[in-house]
């Protein structure tokens, strides 16, 4: 049911992603508020942590190693302290993991209810034009993405970016020098993460052309395989399914390839930071070039891998949004769908008939169009079964007439039959 | 069984081998790399930059920094082979599939439907190739990380990762919880899919009579409903999955907490430095990231099991139709016999679709075929060809029995025209030359004009190179069954099944046909399936069939004399041929 899509889906589609906001917000609006304030809370948590590493070292460790009777108690108060904040971090978490998913399955349920009552309205000739797979995908595939979407991508985008905030902030505060090298780091993986999808979603739009083709010929060939037996034409069925199924191969491969990279490549740039960090950090305060404690250097160290693991995050959740948006911009299109137009305003009606007068009764024996006149009068005219056709001209798509200048009067009880060649278009006359 | 399973899909892997056993060597190699770094860092922190020793830092610092490059590497090695394995694998295995569905007999492809087919080929084999990539990369990372930090950890100090022994079956066992609620719910939510699919397929192929009969408002809330079965399940079971962030932040958290407070106390009693310390804090992360990593695996893989039963079915599903071993390649004459044949699809004698079967046709004869409908006259005809065995007795062509041949010597001298037939899509020429691939245009054009389908292929603006349309959507159902007749007749077979092949031509035009069949095609064995009786008037033979038997066999005069059946059949259609001619 889920598609791994990785690499750059296509560009981002701000007008789709606002409107689509405030579907969110309009239903949601409190408990949103909520789960952003769980998401400040939980990145906020994870960055003290840290942080506390330099105290935890500097204040408290060092201090108890030159003290000939240790006292724990500071030290216990300080871990009560962390372990409240490390609790309101995970209060935080569950609060907008919850939120969020109650969301998602909320918007989820509300979509599909909206997509199918307003399908309802629509005329048949939207039916006619649209693929029955391609409909059905937008109540599957399109909504889930979009719950998926809400559920996971956008808290955990926001907490990517709160993350990075509140840890430059950190890191700043630690060290405005080190943080310089983490920039020139930061710089280089902004870099590789371009290029990397970049090079993806370039096979991966080839490899939608592809897999597109080898889908419609899996699908004729299949749908026509009896025929296929009949002539003996396995072998260049074969032939020709190998072509397209080698060229799908080669895309999915270098698709794949370079979006799977992406992940070991970014973590080892981390790794690669983390060690620079301890390197120049070391030789820095070692040769009293810059006034570094160890705490500082070893808080400094935890940051830094918070530093390059949202950059990666923010890139596969950017894409997951891109692809939600893709199927969020289906539903509107049909949610946007003109319904066919009742502007007839003559109902039928059950009613009996009073002295030479059809009077409306809902246990009537008998039926009557109803038309609405002036001054809130209505007149009534028995159903008998009359129907006339005064030359009707009609087309299923606008471009093509298929009936011309049809004219007929069928008298009530009359049997009237339709003979013509197929495509002569008997069975347009009766849906008219 | 799943040991079958696997070894059907492993036969796939074939080229994507090499690939596959670097993926998992190079992804080793980063694991132990990683795992090594934070080691190194705390050598680096406590003999370094604690005492102040400038050189270490820069020596050790600069062997640092190769590691980390040697574990990029290995790292996007692996990916990059991972993937490629994925998609070589996939690419194997759709051959396969595809392949073994080409050797299918119609009761293989009865078996499966074609939609499920497609299935099988596209969404199950893409969930296979994620999972195969998981599989070489991840899945052996993952463990092996875990393995490397506790390995590790316990090398730093054997006291301190005392925490991990407490705080790893605690996370295990939440995970484990969570897994273990979540997935019959999840479960559940597919199967309500199901209904929500049913509801909405209904409405969208049934529009038409949705819209006549007024039904929106039933049928709205019918969906509805629908929804709402899935939300309850689906949250449930999502806000349950949602747990697994905070409970991983819990523990993590809890174990640094008490990293710190006893390395604290380690490190004031000289049992553990500083460096070592935050080197814990590394292997924390690294273990409990394995462990969440484990948890995600085995979902994914259990989701890829579905779709690898799926695949093994089609590809362990044996042909009931093969060549024989000593196979004749010449088909003599257009003789057709069936000698006291039963058939039934299911091969079930219980269940039969033809019974006692005995007919027999000469080289060159015009045989009628009538009957209601399940009357068994496809199933009749689809024995000549061999498209099915007959489960007892036996069906021979020019005296031999069909089994003898070989198959595509048999079915290019017996061509037949499908029921339901399609074009492919292309131009009108190469779906011409399905029949015979080195057809000359002169060839189609007088295959056509038999099937009266030339005039019109010529009146096209691109004549016999127009294209055809996918289903053949661009051209009418006439149009298309005398474009398949002109297909089946660039065979040049000897013996020509036309099955309910006119239903959609005017009379006219189906008397033409036959009257160029008649005069063109004197020595081809000619069998046709209708429901007309005027279309086999003047057929040899008229074969009537009744519930899986041959109820009566003789010439229309006879058949009109003496059979009750065919003379009511001809009554009603007489009458209806007067009652047009009256309008």
């Amino acid at each position: 049911m889920h598609h791994n899509f990785h690499g750059d889906a296509g560009k981002f589609n701000g007008k789709v992603f606002k409107r689509l906001l405030k579907v969110i917000f309009s239903s949601h609006r409190g408990s949103l508020v909520l789960a952003i304030l769980g998401v400040i809370v939980s990145s906020f948590a994870m960055v003290a942590g840290s942080v506390f590493l330099e105290r935890l070292i500097d204040d408290y460790i060092v201090p108890l190693t030159k003290s000939a009777h240790p006292d724990y108690g500071p030290l216990a108060n300080a871990l009560l302290i962390m372990a409240a904040i490390y609790y309101t971090g995970v209060l935080g978490t569950t609060l907008y993991s919850e939120i969020m998913s109650v969301v998602g399955q909320g918007v989820q349920l509300r979509i599909r209810e909206q997509m199918f009552a307003h399908m309802q309205t629509l005329p048949v000739s939207y039916f006619d034009q649209n693929d029955y797979g391609d409909i059905m995908s937008r109540y599957t595939n399109d909504v889930d993405t979009l719950m998926q979407m809400i559920t996971q991508s956008l808290p955990q985008m926001l907490n990517s970016l709160m993350n990075i905030t509140f840890v430059t902030i950190a890191m700043l505060v630690i060290s405005w020098q080190l943080t310089l090298l983490s920039f020139v780091i930061f710089a280089l993986s902004i870099f590789i993460v371009r290029f990397l999808s970049r090079r993806s979603a370039y096979y991966f739009k080839a490899q939608q052309q592809t897999l597109g083709d080898v889908d419609a010929y899996i699908e004729e060939m299949l749908n026509g395989q009896k025929v296929v037996k009949v002539f003996s034409h396995e072998k260049a069925a074969e032939k020709q399914f190998d072509v397209y199924n080698n060229d799908l191969e080669t895309d999915a491969a270098r698709a794949n390839g370079f979006a799977t990279m992406l992940f070991p490549i970014m973590g080892n740039v981390g790794n690669l930071l983390y060690v620079l960090t301890a390197f120049v950090g070391g030789a820095l305060s070692v040769s009293h070039t810059l006034p570094l404690t160890l705490g500082a250097i070893a808080a400094f160290l935890q940051l830094s891998r918070s530093f390059t693991q949202p950059i990666s995050q923010i890139s596969q959740q950017l894409n997951s949004i891109i692809m939600a948006l893709a199927g969020a911009q289906r539903i509107f299109e049909l949610l946007d769908e003109q319904p066919e137009i009742d502007a007839g305003d003559i109902d039928l009606v059950q009613v009996s008939d009073q002295n030479g007068q059809l009077v409306p009764d809902d246990q009537g024996q008998l039926w009557a169009w109803v038309k609405p006149e002036a001054d809130n009068q209505a007149s009534y005219r028995q159903l008998k079964g009359h129907v006339q056709f005064d030359d009707v001209d009609f087309s299923y798509d606008g471009k093509h007439t298929v009936l011309y200048d049809v004219s007929l009067d069928a008298e009530p009880g009359q049997k009237m039959a339709f003979v013509g060649a197929t495509g002569a278009g008997k069975t347009t006359i009766t849906a008219c | 069984m799943v040991h079958d399973m696997i070894h059907t899909l492993m036969k796939s892997i074939r080229d994507a081998k090499r690939a596959s056993i670097l993926s998992p060597l190079l992804v080793t190699t980063e694991a132990l790399v990683e795992t090594l770094i934070p080691f190194l860092m705390a050598n680096i922190i406590d003999d370094g930059i604690t005492p102040g020793n400038l050189n270490y830092i820069l020596r050790w610092g600069i062997v640092l920094i190769f590691l980390a490059l040697i574990s990029l590497g290995s790292g996007a090695g692996a990916s990059w082979f991972s993937s490629v394995a994925g998609a070589k694998f996939a690419r194997n295995l759709r051959h396969d599939l595809y392949y073994q569905i080409q050797d299918f007999s119609f009761q293989n492809i009865d078996h499966f439907s074609s939609s499920s087919l497609v299935t099988r080929m596209t969404t199950d084999v893409t969930n296979i190739q994620n999972a195969y990539q998981l599989l070489i990369r991840v899945a052996v990372r993952a463990p092996l990380m875990l393995l490397f930090s506790i390995i590790m950890a316990f090398t730093v100090s054997a006291k301190l990762a005392m925490v991990f022994v407490v705080a790893v079956p605690f996370l295990a066992l939440g995970l484990w919880v969570i897994l273990h609620f979540a997935r019959p719910l999840f479960q559940q939510v597919f199967h309500r899919y199901d209904r929500l699919n049913r509801v909405v397929e209904e409405n969208v192929r049934g529009v038409r009579v949705v819209k006549t009969y007024v039904r929106q408002e039933t049928e709205i809330s019918k969906f509805d409903q629908a929804a709402q079965a899935i939300f309850d399940v689906f949250s449930k079971a999502q806000k349950i999955v949602a747990l697994n962030g905070p409970l991983m932040q819990l523990v993590i958290d809890t174990t640094m907490i008490g990293l710190s407070w006893f390395g604290a106390k380690l490190i004031v009693s000289h049992q553990l430095q500083t460096g070592q310390l935050v080197s814990m804090f590394s292997y924390a992360n690294a273990i409990m990231f394995g462990l969440m990593m484990l948890s995600m695996i085995f979902t994914q893989l259990s989701i890829a099991q579905a779709s690898a039963e799926r695949i093994v079915a089609v590809l362990s599903e044996g042909s009931s139709i093969t060549n024989p071993a000593h196979p004749v390649m010449t088909v003599e004459n257009g003789d057709v016999d069936f000698n006291h044949v039963d058939f039934s699809y299911t091969g079930d004698p219980k269940d039969l679709q033809l019974t006692d079967i005995d007919l027999h046709i000469k080289s060159g004869q015009m045989v009628g075929v009538l009957g209601e409908t399940g009357s068994g006259k496809s199933s009749l005809v689809q024995l000549i060809p061999r498209l099915y065995d007959a489960t007892s007795g036996t069906v021979e062509v020019a005296d031999r029995p069909v089994g003898e041949y070989d198959l595509r010597t048999l079915r290019d001298n017996v061509a037949m025209v499908l029921q339901n037939n399609v074009l492919f899509s292309g131009t009108i020429k190469t779906n011409l030359r399905w029949g015979n691939p080195s057809a000359t245009d002169e060839q189609m054009i007088a295959a056509c004009k038999l099937a009266q389908i030339d005039d019109f292929v010529q009146g096209l603006p691109d004549g016999y190179d127009t294209r055809i349309e996918q289903n053949g959507s661009n051209v009418s159902g006439g149009q298309m069954q005398r474009l398949c007749i002109a297909r089946a007749l660039l065979k040049n077979p000897k013996i020509l099944i036309l099955d309910d092949s006119t239903s959609a031509v005017d009379t006219n035009t189906d008397a033409a046909i036959r009257e160029a069949f008649h005069t063109d095609m004197p020595n081809v064995t000619k069998i046709m399936i209708t429901q007309r009786i005027a279309s086999i008037a003047d057929a040899d033979q008229i074969v009537l069939m009744n519930h899986g038997r041959i109820e009566a066999i003789g010439k229309h005069k006879d058949l009109l004399a003496h059979n009750q059946d065919y003379q009511a059949i001809y009554k009603s259609q007489t009458r209806e041929e007067d009652a047009h001619h009256a309008s």
